[in-house]
């Protein structure tokens, strides 16, 4: 089955005067396992294809997929429910909550997801071994570097096993070695679990680790240049 | 599902504020409670007081001048004879005259001279009807030169059982404390009842008669037999004159206590809107984020409004407590003023400071269920 699959998706960003299209008829499907990047200059329509393709925003026309589902365009609940069910988010800056310890910010999403809380706290305290920050779950957000965060919220990301991982600029906070240890993690654990994981991203170290690489241009995807090293 | 973890417990606790706000919006609640709880309790002191003594047992009748319905603002005298004429009313059992009046009760010396102006009774004691309904120290007065004051009337004053006071120029010696008798704005003082008569030069007419009737008389006829053979006279049941005392009471200090304890209640409702508008604002980032990763706008409103409600509850829980131990402690140490709390008081107060705070976040509350989760995107 697709994991995330979009077809003739239109979006109009902004109102009046001030409308912009922001995503001009994109389809696109993406396989379980795979890693695909999404590059292109800053307002190219990067988050917007994320935010569609995450239910955030419901496209102007054109379809979506998530793990099987179709995200309905004018039922906030249905998209909600898909949200926390089938994708999971790493965004730019961690977005731990501050109100929770490390670990309740990745039990949360399991709870969210309503996944079952002894499996959920065994899959998180395996995610955050697995990153070498499982001795770090009873800390508060702030007692944090940026990569620990990072990796916290890559678990976040990955606790109810979802089929598909939406990233943004993920490691565009980090230093080299912490944005490395932290996509090394995503698309390790990711693929041990089948997700497919889309990385809006600028870094061109994430590219060794793509299964393909779209291009944005002007609110449309096209394919880029192979990754580096593949034949 | 049964076991999975309750989104609603990690979702309040991801949702607190900052916890200095939340202080500061609970001790502004706990002082708006006890405020409103104390102006409150003050009120119902002043109402039980004239209450507690136009409502004592053995008061069955109170009979007053025609036009006169009230003990607290009144004026006139019934004629002479009037006692005599109720005694022979079959069913009557006991009669008691009361002259009433407010007087200067002055004590010290020229340089350090207090001065209360009380609401003094003349009664036959100390078995006649018309004295006090308690006593804290001391009895009642027995001889002219005697006189019982009311607890806080007597703290105002500084004075004791055993002290010497001016009552209207004529000296007196306090042998008696009173409780029960205090009404916010004066105090019950109480004299012998010929010693009032001649200082008022009443001449035998008295203020108000009290009847006790005996078991079993027909309160309506004999009220009926009164106001018949006392002429220009009214009779009143019990609970009809305590209901004009109170109204009396109420009527004057009732408007000031409303408006005050309006004020208080609605700076906590203000303060409790800052501190949910406050969460709206500070965890503007952390609510698109909820949303983003799968809460629903109504748990996120729900779990802000269970962080408010919580803060609310226990400020003006604390509020309560607070006002309660006020009150014994003014009591013990400085029984100026009468507050009289209720056993419901900690349940009440809680209750409608939360369903203020329900009111007051509601706005707040929409406005975070309105926030676009895309905003979990922006670096």
């Amino acid at each position: 089955m697709t994991a995330i699959q979009m077809d003739g998706v239109f979006k109009v960003r902004g109102r009046g005067v001030l409308a912009v299209p922001a995503l001009r008829g994109v389809s696109l499907r993406i396989e379980p396992g795979e890693l695909v990047l999404l590059e292109g200059p800053s307002g190219s329509g990067k988050t917007t294809l994320l935010s569609v393709a995450g239910g955030l925003l419901s496209p102007d026309a054109g379809e979506v997929r998530v793990g099987g589902e179709p995200l309905p365009p004018r039922d906030v609940e249905a998209r909600r429910s898909v949200r926390a069910r089938q994708i999971g988010f790493v965004f730019q800056r961690s977005n731990l909550l501050p109100g929770l310890d490390a670990l309740e910010n990745v039990l949360l999403q399991g709870a969210l997801a309503g996944i079952d809380a002894a499996l959920a706290r065994r899959r998180a305290e395996e995610l955050l071994e697995a990153m070498g920050v499982g001795h770090l779950g009873g800390r508060r957000v702030g007692g944090l570097s940026a990569g620990e965060e990072q990796r916290f919220a890559v678990a976040r990301a990955l606790v109810h096993s979802p089929p598909v991982v939406l990233a943004d600029e993920p490691t565009a906070s980090l230093d080299s070695a912490a944005g490395r240890a932290v996509v090394e993690a995503l698309v390790a654990l990711g693929r041990d679990r089948g997700a497919a994981i889309l990385v809006a991203t600028h870094d061109g170290r994430l590219a060794p680790f793509a299964s393909r690489r779209l291009r944005m241009v002007d609110g449309g995807v096209e394919p880029a240049a192979r990754p580096q090293g593949e034949a | 599902m049964g076991n999975s973890v309750r989104p609603g417990r990690l979702l309040r606790r991801a949702l607190r504020g900052r916890a200095g706000r939340a202080w500061l919006a609970g001790s502004g609640v706990a002082a708006s409670s006890l405020l409103a709880l104390a102006l409150l309790a003050a009120h119902r002191g002043a109402t039980s007081g004239v209450a507690g003594y136009s409502g004592q047992d053995g008061f069955d009748v109170w009979v007053a001048p025609r036009g006169v319905d009230n003990l607290v603002r009144s004026a006139g005298q019934l004629p002479v004879g009037g006692e005599e004429a109720i005694r022979t009313i079959p069913g009557v059992a006991d009669v008691g005259p009361i002259l009433r009046t407010f007087a200067a009760v002055e004590v010290g010396t020229d340089g350090d001279r207090r001065r209360l102006t009380l609401l003094v009774i003349g009664y036959r004691g100390p078995a006649g009807l018309g004295g006090p309904p308690g006593l804290s120290d001391g009895r009642g007065p027995e001889r002219p030169d005697e006189i019982a004051l009311d607890r806080a009337a007597a703290h105002r004053l500084g004075v004791g059982p055993g002290a010497t006071v001016d009552v209207a120029g004529d000296r007196a010696r306090v042998v008696g404390l009173t409780r029960g008798t205090n009404l916010f704005a004066t105090q019950f003082a109480f004299v012998d009842h010929q010693a009032a008569d001649d200082a008022l030069g009443a001449m035998g007419r008295p203020s108000f008669l009290v009847v006790r009737l005996a078991p079993g008389a027909p309160l309506e006829s004999v009220k009926k037999a009164i106001e018949e053979r006392v002429p220009r006279s009214a009779a009143f049941s019990r609970d009809e004159f305590v209901g004009n005392n109170v109204r009396e009471i109420s009527a004057g200090v009732l408007p000031v206590l409303a408006l005050v304890t309006g004020l208080g209640f609605a700076v906590a409702v203000a303060l409790v809107a800052l501190l949910a508008q406050g969460l709206a604002d500070d965890r503007r980032r952390d609510v698109a984020v909820l949303l983003a990763l799968g809460a629903s706008a109504r748990a996120v409103g729900l779990g802000v409004l269970a962080h408010v409600e919580k803060v609310v509850f226990l400020g003006a829980a604390a509020g309560a407590a607070a006002a309660w131990v006020a009150s014994a402690v003014l009591d013990r140490f400085a029984p100026t003023v009468e507050l009289s709390f209720r056993a419901t008081d900690p349940i009440v107060a809680p209750a409608a400071f939360g369903a203020a705070a329900a009111l007051a976040a509601l706005g707040p509350i929409l406005r975070l269920a309105r926030i676009d989760p895309v905003e979990a995107f922006r670096p």
